[in-house]
């Protein structure tokens, strides 16, 4: 009976903090109709749980383990749209990366925009049980008003699209027929190491198809980050590869992951798709540094197995990104129009025509690239600082007008 | 004092990418041309806010100087406003704004800024130090104030307050702004001439 009572205190305190939160002001009406969400599934938890004696101790246990689950999931969302509303972001880019979001996903995506306490950008994807119409966006909060680095939430935004369009399982089937191949091209290298499966057959070897089935999931996870990549590319441009630049280079961890393409690598692939569309920023990927892989050799032998394979499917994960931002009107950033921008913010005024937020950040990052000195000696202020003001009033700008149509 | 004809040439001269001249963003031209008057501009409310609030500091001591940083991070709050949102002023609070425009000077031009007396006459006082410098580039920032006896609500986009351009007579010296280049309102440094510093270290 005391947990039971635990569980209806813990929903409580948590929909008071709600209410609270509810209650205070924020940039942008998506906040309160998150919180508002919010408090009908702790609502339908309560409710969940009204009568618990009646039930079975198995059904019982299994509700009061929903609660916990419901209760950190519910803290930890809450603590993001209270973050959101930090006067640090910047709002001024809400309402164009909204627009890109809706355009992207559908008319009734929602967003926030938040700046996290963890340096590693990451999203929610347009998959929350509780907050269905929900895309999540937390860059991190030294860098969350910092807009060169928010062409980063544009590989977030391509988890939702990856999410939504059910890209993985168009993918699986390709993936698995390319990891084979390559398990075959290294068939000695395989029986090397797992003699358990040498002169099996990969096709019906039960172990063997294990191990495919590993290198196949890894492969899968390598693909989505590079999809990812591939939407931030053809949304903003070359001030994509740049931010990413500056948050990654040389290296976050250091270590190679099953969750992402090895570091050096993956700053290779961007740069050489950014080269199809006419971006090319020289001895872009000398600036990374390549991961160390662990001592464990099979290991090893699995992430080679599903590089390869993903190398085989860069160029159609590019195509479907580029193809899908195209069908939804998504421009890439336009040389022309990134130039006159760039003209505006050199004689320090914002752009007063209506620019798309790729155009804006690869026209600043050009403006810093191209700077003399750290500042500008007229306005006294440090170039970066000037231009992502310049950047931001220019946006401004762009939702008056939209405002005022 | 520039005309509204010379106005709305050097505007247009800024928009066509020339420099040297007047530029306003968003260009009033593109949505309002009644916000260009006979010899002045009006210009609009921004969305981003200042106020000071209820801190540990037991007073502003202008003996002494004071970064902008570190004086508005603590004491000071940022508020931002959407569109179509108000923002309300109560009596006796004062509250730093800033325009919506973007203004930039080029160095043979200087500007006032003044209220509206169509908001001054309902208790909201919107700037005490009017001066604008020739070379000046960036939201002005508003100094608002409401004087009178009941809360006033504002809300971004409005025009709340009209500049006056003046040409420069006689040689141009050096253009060097302190608060230009800046979305945002700012409270601003706050310096002491180098021979009271001195006198002030009495008061220590």
């Amino acid at each position: 009976m005391q947990t039971e009572n635990s569980a209806k205190a813990k929903l409580e305190r948590i929909a008071q903090q709600l209410r609270i939160v509810k209650a205070t002001d924020f940039s942008y009406p998506d906040c309160e109709i998150a919180i508002e969400q919010l408090l009908g599934s702790i609502n339908k938890t309560k409710g969940k749980i009204d009568n618990l004696e009646s039930r079975s101790p198995q059904l019982r246990e299994a509700l009061l383990r929903e609660v916990n689950s419901v209760a950190i999931h519910t803290t930890q969302i809450l603590g993001i749209i209270v973050r959101s509303s930090s006067t640090r972001n910047a709002f001024e880019f809400y309402n164009p990366f909204l627009t890109i979001c809706k355009k992207a996903l559908d008319e009734n995506c929602k967003l926030i925009l938040s700046s996290e306490w963890d340096y590693t950008p990451f999203t929610f994807p347009q998959n929350l049980e509780e907050l269905p119409n929900f895309v999540i966006i937390g860059l991190p909060a030294s860098e969350s008003d910092n807009t060169l680095v928010f062409p980063v939430a544009g590989h977030e935004l391509g988890h939702s699209i990856w999410s939504k369009e059910g890209l993985q399982t168009k993918f699986q089937p390709d993936l698995y027929r390319r990891v084979l191949e390559v398990f075959v091209e290294n068939r000695s290298k395989l029986d090397e190491l797992f003699p358990e499966v040498a002169n099996a057959d990969l096709n019906a070897d039960m172990f063997a198809q294990h191990l495919i089935s590993i290198s196949v999931s890894q492969a899968l996870s390598y693909c989505m980050e590079l999809y990812c990549d591939f939407v931030g590319l053809c949304i903003f441009g070359e001030s994509f590869l740049r931010a990413f630049e500056y948050l990654i280079a040389p290296t976050l961890s250091g270590q190679r992951s099953n969750r992402y393409p090895e570091n050096k690598n993956r700053a290779k692939i961007i740069s050489e798709t950014a080269n199809k569309i006419g971006i090319s920023i020289e001895g872009y990927d000398s600036n990374f540094k390549s991961d160390t892989q662990g001592k464990n050799k099979r290991e090893n032998f699995l992430q080679d197995m599903a590089d390869l394979g993903t190398n085989r499917t860069i160029d159609e994960l590019f195509e479907v990104a580029k193809n899908h931002l195209a069908g939804r009107n998504i421009q890439s950033p336009n040389d022309q129009e990134v130039q006159k921008i760039k003209s505006s913010f050199e004689r320090g005024i914002p752009y007063s025509a209506e620019a798309g937020l790729g155009s804006l950040v690869s026209a600043a990052w050009t403006y810093v690239e191209n700077s003399k000195g750290s500042v500008n000696a007229n306005l006294g202020r440090e170039h970066q600082e000037l231009v992502n003001d310049l950047v931001l009033k220019s946006a401004e700008i762009a939702e008056y007008a939209e405002y005022m149509r | 004092m520039l005309s509204r004809d010379r106005i709305i040439q050097e505007i247009k001269k800024t928009e066509n990418g020339e420099s040297g001249f007047i530029g306003v963003a968003p260009n009033p031209l593109n949505y309002c041309e009644g916000q260009i008057g006979p010899a002045s501009i009006d210009l609009r409310l921004g969305r981003w806010f200042l106020l000071t609030h209820q801190s540990r500091s037991s007073h502003i001591d202008l003996s002494k100087e004071h970064n902008s940083f570190d004086f508005e991070s603590k004491e000071a709050r940022s508020y931002y406003i959407p569109f179509k949102e108000k923002f309300v002023i109560h009596p006796g609070r004062f509250v730093l704004g800033t325009t919506l425009e973007w203004v930039s000077l080029p160095k043979n031009i200087g500007g006032y800024i003044t209220g509206k007396s169509s908001l001054g006459r309902r208790g909201l006082i919107i700037e005490t130090a009017a001066g604008i410098h020739p070379g000046f580039s960036g939201c002005l920032t508003l100094e608002l104030y409401n004087c009178g006896e009941v809360p006033i609500a504002i809300v971004p986009g409005m025009r709340v307050c009209q500049v006056f351009f003046h040409e420069i007579s006689g040689a141009q010296g050096e253009t060097k702004t302190s608060f230009g280049g800046r979305r945002k309102p700012t409270i601003g440094s706050f310096m002491i001439e180098k021979g009271l510093q001195k006198n002030h270290q009495l008061f220590e």
